[in-house]
């Protein structure tokens, strides 16, 4: 509780002089309107506070436009191929960018202007979500990444560690691979009250609902595809011939559908609070999630007695499973104020303000967050030193037009799989045929030169 | 255009309500037949290829709508038949017991409460209930020692717990309005039906059933259109799974226009949705005049 207090007024502290740090040689516009279409709730709240400080340095009015999570894919594009200039800055998931390159503006030419820290933002994100064909494009709002988290007291039990050994003839320890994480969840998958009812699993991953359930699958494609020395991909560059039905493919899915078969009942309709709070409460032993869980090892420990232990995703193989980024609309009438905003909220100074900001839900992006003394309060070092080796080893999200068509049709086969209407093979041969439809149908060609774009070839 | 000049007045006053019906309604169908025999992907706006028929037979060629109109049909067929069960046995109920009884009767508008809740919100409130680990129904299910189920997580149980949410808000529609064709009997019928010794179950086959078909037929009726475009549930509880166990067709739709941007396919299949609906509504009206006749 002493060490929360201290915190909260070492962050106020923090966000007095972020909202009065004053960047230097700066335009300054006559009553400019920017809209910026963000994601409700956390995105417009963290950027709230920031309003008045903009009219008062640059004269910009910030008009914050709040889109429900699920519709900002579709209402941004209808309102971008529209051309109704009704956003000056959209926020959309780097996945996207495929549909959205043609209606957004390049950066290059303001970041040389006014440097927006680009250095400062960490690697993995300035080349996974922020370059398109070596283009600047975005900015990261959201420093999303994977990260494997466990129960340490469930872990290092001798009597589970000896269990373990015994069972399956190695250390019980964080997973080098897909097939241990299994082991885990079979391991501790267990009824804890005697009810008859399994109430307690070794594993969850971040989301397993139709929706984003394509997700853990591509994460451990990606890993088998590395333990097969073969270098992550989706597609081959040459021929855009699908590797989702590889045989690493179906090694990924085959073990993505007996790891939920093997944890609680339900979790098929998993969405990232159920994993969150599974692990959190203690039910889970271990999670593959999102990077917000690092902030909150007080509460865990609170929760379960237990100190949070962090590792790589198996095989070192991540994936930033959406993240969030900022970019500006061609149609933007003031681009120059658009910018200005981007730069003072998304910028060195202020930003670790916004990443702290409590509901905010955004994650660290920048090496100053890392090396930020608040951040150091509240987080583990440990976990900070796993969180910058995750942003080295991301695989870019599949980066090309029509992207969100290709996931979810991807998210409807491995669906099946999961509930058992189809096997692993015959959902991924199904997913690929439908993948090389929808290459077809947009062209081949200019797939395979945007697919060469988004995976940095 | 003798007639026209005759009804002068008459059209000026009809001219405002056909111009908006022209503007809402007949003009953006007459677009989506148009668009349907493009190749129109919306991040391309100026990328439109016509394409004939080809939306067409690729809908039809196309898995998933079948299995999303198998789906509906299933969701059309049990949410009606549990409706009207549920609604006939409420509406009976209603006019034996309630009648006349000013107390009683205040149960009617309550009972009528769920179908003024948003469908998105019924959506979030049986999301909340069908939670397998938290969730009431389950909690109450095991402490009865009937539970857990794995409601929408399971794709054996997830277009039924559909089903329920449909059937628990639009019941008491069926309810109001079978109660209506029910209160439209003389109630001489019914008297002489008391005399003869009927049990209610004869009253129901031989006075209620045969008089009401009309008001029957309307109220399935609406409800199967009803059915054939639902789509908030399937939004907010499945997503369409697990697998594509609750995909049901106008969701299929809905990700294709609005999620993949295919504008063209979304387009052509609304037409097919469209076909198919005009088929039952005609179909219903001629069952109705053959019972006329």
């Amino acid at each position: 509780m002493k060490k929360l207090f201290v915190i909260f007024l070492f962050s106020f502290f923090c966000f007095g002089n972020a909202v009065n740090a004053k960047p230097e040689q700066r335009p300054t516009f006559d009553n400019v309107t920017v809209t910026a279409a963000l994601h409700s709730g956390p995105f417009v709240n963290a950027w709230t506070p920031h309003i008045k400080r903009i009219k008062e340095l640059y004269g910009i009015n910030l008009e914050l436009v709040g889109v429900p999570v699920n519709e900002l894919y579709d209402k941004s594009i209808l309102e971008l191929s529209m051309g109704t200039g009704a956003f000056d800055i959209v926020q959309y998931n780097p996945g996207w960018v495929g549909d959205y390159i043609d209606f957004i503006l390049p950066l290059d030419e303001y970041m040389e202007r006014w440097d927006i820290g680009w250095d400062d933002i960490h690697e993995g994100f300035r080349v996974w979500e922020n370059t398109y064909g070596g283009v600047r494009t975005s900015i990261t709002m959201d420093g999303d990444v994977m990260i494997f988290y466990y129960n340490k007291n469930m872990f290092e039990d001798p009597e589970e560690m000896a269990n373990f050994k015994s069972t399956y003839g190695y250390d019980l320890a964080p997973p080098k691979n897909y097939d241990e994480v299994l082991d885990i969840q079979k391991h501790f998958r267990r009824d804890t009250d005697g009810d008859g009812n399994i109430d307690q699993a070794g594993y969850s991953d971040p989301i397993i609902k139709r929706g984003r359930g394509q997700y853990p699958y591509l994460i451990r494609l990606f890993a088998y595809q590395k333990e097969a020395g073969i270098t992550p991909n989706y597609m081959d560059p040459e021929t855009m011939e699908p590797l989702i039905n590889s045989k690493e493919g179906i090694l990924a899915l085959e073990n993505y559908v007996e790891t939920v078969a093997n944890g609680v009942p339900g979790m098929l309709q998993w969405e990232w609070s159920e994993a969150h709070t599974c692990f959190m409460t203690g039910k889970c032993a271990s999670l593959i999630h999102w990077p917000d869980e690092g902030l909150m090892t007080s509460a865990f420990t609170a929760n379960t007695g237990s100190p949070m232990g962090f590792a790589d995703v198996p095989s070192n193989a991540n994936m930033t499973m959406g993240g969030w980024v900022a970019g500006i609309t061609k149609t933007s009438k003031n681009p120059e104020a658009a910018y200005m905003v981007l730069d003072y909220i998304l910028g060195p100074d202020v930003s670790t303000n916004v990443v702290l900001y409590p509901g905010g839900g955004t994650d660290l992006f920048r090496q100053s967050h890392f090396d930020s003394a608040v951040v150091k309060m509240i987080a583990p070092q440990e976990y900070l030193d796993y969180y910058q080796s995750a942003v080295g080893n991301i695989v870019g999200e599949l980066r090309i037009p029509g992207g969100f068509e290709y996931y979810d049709s991807l998210d409807i086969q491995v669906q099946k799989a999961l509930a058992g209407e189809s096997t692993a093979k015959e959902a991924l041969d199904k997913a690929a045929k439908n993948w090389k439809k929808i290459t077809k149908r947009l062209g081949a060609d200019r797939q395979k030169e945007m697919y060469a774009a988004a995976m940095g070839l | 255009m003798n007639w026209i000049k005759k009804n002068k007045f008459g059209l000026a006053l009809l001219a405002p309500s056909i111009i908006i019906l022209f503007i809402v309604s007949i003009f953006p169908m007459i677009y989506t037949v148009y668009i349907s025999f493009f190749d129109f992907f919306l991040p391309r706006p100026n990328q439109k290829y016509f394409i004939g028929f080809e939306n067409y037979i690729e809908i039809l060629q196309d898995e998933m709508f079948w299995v999303a109109m198998k789906n509906t049909a299933i969701f059309m067929v049990s949410t009606i038949g549990l409706q009207f069960i549920f609604g006939l046995g409420l509406a009976i109920l209603f006019y034996n017991e309630f009648r006349g009884n000013s107390v009683k009767a205040l149960y009617l508008p309550l009972i009528l409460l769920p179908m003024m809740v948003a469908p998105v919100v019924v959506g979030y409130i049986f999301r909340l209930l069908y939670l397998t680990e938290w969730g009431p129904l389950n909690y109450l299910l095991d402490f009865i020692g009937l539970g857990p189920y794995s409601w929408t997580a399971s794709s054996s149980t997830a277009l039924f717990s559909l089903v329920l949410a449909d059937v628990w808000q639009w019941t008491p529609f069926v309810t109001l309005v079978l109660l209506t064709g029910i209160l439209s009997i003389s109630t001489e019928l019914f008297e002489a039906a008391d005399l003869d010794g009927a049990s209610l179950w004869q009253k129901v086959r031989y006075i209620i059933l045969p008089l009401i078909t009309r008001v029957i037929a309307v109220v399935v009726l609406i409800r199967m259109l009803d059915s054939l475009r639902e789509l908030d549930k399937v939004y907010i509880l499945t997503q369409g799974g697990p697998g594509t166990s609750t995909t049901l067709v106008t969701f299929w739709s809905y990700l294709n226009g609005f999620k993949y941007f295919k504008v063209g396919y979304a387009a052509a299949m609304s037409i097919i949705l469209l076909i198919i609906t005009i088929a039952i509504a005609s179909r219903m009206a001629k069952v109705l005049d053959k019972e006329e006749d």
